[in-house]
């Protein structure tokens, strides 16, 4: 019996190992940089229903820039910097966003100019508005050349 | 006891088995299989050097997280990027900005896998400016796919990256290449 329970334990160790899993990253074209004049159009990424590029788009007003939301392909005329986004979500007991990829893109070329991602497994889940803020925050230190936050 | 210590002993087993079988998911990627000598930028036994660039990869690793395919260091393809630019002959790398007629940067943005099997794409920005006040001449994004079977997870990587370095340099040689109307 005492076997068993040995095993027991490292089974229920390597499984809840992988449930506080945190990354997050930030990164910005050394030769760019942001200047408070741009105008970011926040695209809405096609799956998804929780309209969080209304989110995005208030996190990036609230530094200072202007920014406006909305489908894809419809941005405005005078948009100098696209944001796309890529959220994914898991189901553990309930439903969380587990990953989130937030890219800053040239209009004419879609090439991307900076771009942070979040990772956070079932133990350290964050909400959405949080996830936004964690990669907002890294994505503009990098541009700045600032060190990522803390994942 | 008996049968319990039987049934300890088979789930040892089938747990060092796995571990075992996933123990190649860990093993990185291989620079020196990203470099594109099997997708030549010039078909050119000599081509003409068009220029030399000062190259900034930047960026975090990209993919392998929360799946089982292997993830691509920015050091690795850094590395691949450097090799083939100097196997090309087309361009000479060097590592100082006022040496360069052009500096070239290169972000790593995202390399997503599939599950299980499938295709892995690889997306990185590219941008050509002026070595010193650093004045955008040109920029690129290069998304390229490769298959991404479950039984060759690093060689996917592998050639996500080759895939994309000659797609990117082939770019940047028509950019900076001498124009045909130019004569």
């Amino acid at each position: 019996m005492r076997a068993i329970s040995r095993l027991l334990i490292v089974v229920i160790c390597l499984s809840v190992s992988g449930c506080s899993i945190n990354r997050a990253t930030g990164t910005f074209d050394p030769g760019k940089d942001l200047v408070n004049s741009d105008i970011f159009y926040v695209e809405r990424f096609a799956p998804d229903k929780r309209e969080l590029n209304k989110t995005i788009a208030d996190g990036i007003n609230v530094r200072g820039y202007t920014a406006t939301f909305g489908p894809a392909g419809e941005a405005p005329d005078d948009a100098t910097v696209i944001v796309t986004y890529v959220d994914k979500w898991m189901w553990d007991i309930t439903n969380y966003m587990i990953e989130l990829t937030i890219t800053f893109r040239d209009p004419e070329s879609g090439a991307a100019l900076g771009s942070g991602n979040s990772y956070h497994t079932s133990l350290t889940r964050l909400s959405p508005e949080e996830m936004i803020e964690e990669v907002l925050t890294n994505i503009f230190s990098a541009d700045t050349g600032e060190e990522p936050a803390e994942g | 006891m008996t049968d319990v210590r039987r049934v300890a002993a088979h789930f040892v087993a089938a747990l060092a088995t796995s571990t075992l079988l996933f123990a190649g998911c860990s093993t990185p990627a291989r620079p020196d299989r990203m470099t594109s000598e099997a997708a030549p930028i010039t078909e050119s036994a000599e081509p003409p050097q068009i220029a030399t660039v000062f190259v900034t990869v930047y960026g975090d690793d990209v993919g392998g997280f929360a799946s089982h395919f292997i993830p691509l260091p920015r050091s690795d393809f850094e590395k691949a990027l450097l090799d083939t630019i100097a196997g090309s002959r087309l361009f000479a790398a060097t590592s100082d900005p006022a040496a360069a007629d052009y500096a070239l940067n290169v972000g790593l943005i995202s390399l997503v896998v599939p599950q299980w099997s499938g295709t892995a794409t690889l997306e990185t920005s590219w941008s050509i400016t002026t070595p010193v006040a650093r004045e955008e001449i040109s920029r690129k994004m290069v998304r390229t796919s490769s298959p991404s079977p479950f039984s060759r997870q690093r060689e996917a990587t592998e050639n996500s990256a080759k895939t994309n370095i000659a797609a990117g340099l082939k770019w940047l040689a028509e950019q900076l290449g001498p124009r045909e109307d130019q004569g």
